[in-house]
């Protein structure tokens, strides 16, 4: 036998599937051939040091660790169309004051504080002096304002339900999570 | 009766996700110890663990019930391993052996002999390439099979042998410099 092929049947003697007339073989070579003989013992004891490692035990914490840090509601479609929801008309609120607000910044001279102080004036002031004419309109024209408030409020609802459906498809489609992913 | 690891998976994706501690509990032992044979320490051995859970977790949905589960999170445990090795992440990687190991040999020279070899061949074995090292830890440390190894590393069963036997072959041949080094040193030593 040459050294190549007892290189091959120490694997299968490692890995145990060696045949009993190839054992005796590559034990026979063994005897004969100082290096493989050498390669061998080195190659078994290094094997049977690995296979004799004590196994660690980890942190206790480990699954404390690992809840803590993973969305424990990603698979759950309700939570997350629950939670969607608060976040788009959150978004959706954001966005209309936003856009108010960039509109009066963009139409005036005035500095952010001035303008501020101005708003929050001719606010109280609109709410003291029309807010009885208000009620006296809704009151004369009720069917009026309540189809005007239900427009609006449908509009709203619209833009809320479209964005959280564009965030739920968002997570299916890319794994578009706020927490980490 | 224990759960199937699949029914805890269905139930993670049909929005328990609580159930998927566990998964934690049930492969936490088997991932920190590849971990930290791997990383060499048990800080980096439990970020990996740590890590290794949360992707799992969150690409739930891409595991393929039609292979185990311990071999899908175990494939994510040594590419993680491989990618952070590739990062440099980890400055140093070495097989930790430990060496206070209670022995059964009676003389202190026997012991002093016993932990010079342990040295050696763990030495020998940070010496290998990542990819032969985790194949050495998978097959020889954790007690897998060439089938599941090639599911976890997503290579054929016979490159799998293969690199197993070049790993060995490697391993020998470290084990060999190292031994041949040590001689002519304390050849060296013994002239003075």
């Amino acid at each position: 036998m040459d050294c190549k092929t007892a290189s091959i049947l120490m694997m299968e003697y490692i890995d145990g599937e060696i045949k009993e007339l190839d054992k005796i073989e590559l034990f026979k070579h063994l005897e004969s051939c100082k290096d493989c003989n050498e390669a061998f013992l080195l190659l078994s004891e290094s094997i049977d040091m690995i296979e004799s490692m004590d196994e660690i035990e980890p942190p206790e914490n480990i699954e404390t660790l690992v809840m803590s840090s993973i969305d424990v509601t990603k698979y759950n479609v309700k939570v997350r169309i629950k939670k969607s929801i608060i976040i788009s008309s959150i978004l959706v609120v954001f966005m209309i004051l936003g856009g108010y607000l960039f509109n009066i910044i963009l139409n005036n001279s005035l500095s952010l504080k001035e303008l501020l102080i101005v708003n929050i004036v001719k606010l109280v002031n609109f709410t003291v002096l029309t807010l009885p004419n208000i009620l006296a309109f809704i009151e004369q024209n009720l069917a009026l304002v309540l189809s005007g408030t239900f427009i609006i409020l449908s509009g709203l609802f619209a833009s809320t339900l479209f964005i959280a459906v564009a965030e739920v498809y968002l997570f299916k489609k890319f794994k578009f999570n706020f927490r980490r992913s | 009766m224990n759960e199937q690891d699949i029914e805890i998976v269905n139930k993670c994706l049909s929005g328990d996700g609580d159930s998927f501690e566990k998964l934690v509990t049930k492969y936490k032992k088997k991932i920190y110890n590849i971990a930290y044979r791997y990383t060499g320490n048990s800080e980096d051995a439990l970020d990996v663990t740590q890590e290794v859970f949360i992707k799992a977790y969150n690409s739930l949905k891409q595991y393929d019930p039609k292979y185990k589960f311990s071999s899908w999170i175990l494939k994510i445990t040594t590419n993680y391993c491989l990618d952070l090795k590739k990062k440099k992440k980890l400055t140093t990687v070495e097989l930790n052996i430990d060496l206070d190991n209670n022995e059964t040999s009676t003389s202190a020279e026997d012991i002093y002999i016993h932990k010079e070899n342990k040295e050696l061949i763990a030495n020998s074995i940070n010496s290998l390439p990542d990819e032969y090292k985790i194949l050495i830890i998978l097959f020889h440390n954790q007690n897998h099979s060439y089938q599941e190894i090639s599911e976890m590393l997503q290579l054929p069963l016979t490159k799998v042998k293969n690199r197993l036997y070049r790993a060995r072959n490697m391993l020998k041949d470290a084990l060999k410099n190292t031994r041949r080094e040590e001689s002519k040193w304390t050849a060296k030593q013994l002239q003075y």
